[in-house]
């Protein structure tokens, strides 16, 4: 992110320089008056979609939808000891409402439980870190609200589009991860006979 | 049939609330708590990519890459206006939420083009902070999972894309 802000403010504003140097600041307050505004928007967002979320864990639906994923975890991730696939489950259901901010210290504790002490990614934390970078998200609910606010007539007709391809681009990830997963314990054999 | 989903999930969960005894309003205020640390969290976020992208988009250099891009998006059917944002996803996820609100504005929040960043933006993650976040400094070599990842991303996006045109 560092290089890319850089290349962007640096090479605009130097381009600038040479075509509009007095709209420079102008456009750069622009940009920071839109980030007041949508962070106003957000908040909203938030404060409506959190006050929801603080319900389901308390009423024990998010605990249910962790539920859930127990039979993929214990498949997926055999051999994790069972408080390691809980904590898969847990994660991936945080993921599954939208909840990243639960979903984070889970998927740190699970990753560290995967990896002990090695400094390479074991098959199994490979897995669990694409599923979880694939972004598995079936509640769009902040990106229906933003949309909302930007004056859509129907801001929530993303939700079917959204789950089909949240759906596929982690059918593509893990399938990836599972055909290089052999292809790797064959190289490796190699280099180590 | 989709406009129902989000006001029947949040009648639902009070629903089943109230039935278990929780105290509902309690809930949601302890929830609801959070929200203004996270606004507060993302918003020099969001200032740093906007203020860049802003003036990225008034130096005209965001049109000339948009134009260099639009041979490799239009064969994948990508709408040109989401180069930016299609660029920033992988790094950034409040920025991404930033150039979405962008093209909502430029384009209107019915247009093709919004639908389909609608779908790109609620299907994908940010690649590189969950990979970095995950591994937390103890995962030295992710063996491929960071390029699977991007590669998987990438795809999603163009099936985004597809998917925006018939749903």
């Amino acid at each position: 992110m560092n290089v890319v802000f850089f290349v962007l403010f640096f090479a605009s504003l130097a381009y600038m320089l040479f075509t509009d140097p007095t709209g420079a600041t102008a456009a750069a307050l622009v940009g920071a008056e839109n980030a007041v505004e949508l962070s106003v928007k957000m908040l909203a967002v938030y404060v409506l979609w959190l006050g929801v979320l603080g319900v389901m864990r308390r009423n024990g639906v998010a605990n249910f939808i962790s539920l859930l994923f127990r039979p993929i975890t214990k498949r997926a991730f055999k051999g994790e000891t069972p408080e390691t696939q809980r904590l898969i489950a847990e994660n991936l259901a945080a993921n599954f409402l939208g909840i990243g901010s639960a979903a984070t210290p889970l998927g740190i504790e699970a990753v560290k439980a995967m990896q002990g002490d090695r400094g390479e990614a074991t098959d199994h934390t490979a897995l669990f870190i694409v599923i979880n970078a694939c972004g598995v998200q079936l509640l769009p609910a902040t990106i229906i609200a933003l949309r909302q606010q930007a004056g859509s007539n129907s801001p929530a007709d993303i939700f079917l589009p959204t789950v089909i391809s949240t759906l596929l681009t982690a059918t593509i990830g893990v399938t990836l991860v599972l055909l290089t997963r052999g292809r790797r314990k064959g190289a490796r054999r190699e280099i180590a006979p | 049939m989709s406009a129902y989903i989000l006001p029947a999930f949040i009648a639902l969960n009070l629903l089943v609330g109230a039935i278990r005894r929780v105290p509902v309003f309690d809930a949601f205020i302890e929830g609801a708590k959070g929200a203004v640390d996270l606004a507060v969290q993302i918003f020099p976020y969001l200032a740093a990519v906007l203020i860049a992208v802003s003036l990225f988009r008034e130096s005209g250099l965001a049109s000339l890459l948009a134009k260099a891009a639009s041979p490799l998006f239009s064969f994948l059917g990508i709408p040109a206006e989401l180069t930016e944002l299609i660029v920033v996803r992988p790094m950034s996820g409040s920025g991404s939420i930033g150039l979405l609100a962008e093209v909502y504005r430029t384009c209107g929040a019915d247009s093709y083009a919004s639908r389909a960043a609608s779908v790109i933006v609620g299907s994908s993650e940010t690649v590189f902070y969950v990979a970095a976040l995950y591994g937390g400094g103890r995962v030295k070599r992710y063996r491929g999972a960071i390029a699977i990842a991007l590669f998987a991303t990438f795809a999603g996006t163009v099936i985004s894309c597809l998917l925006c045109r018939f749903l």
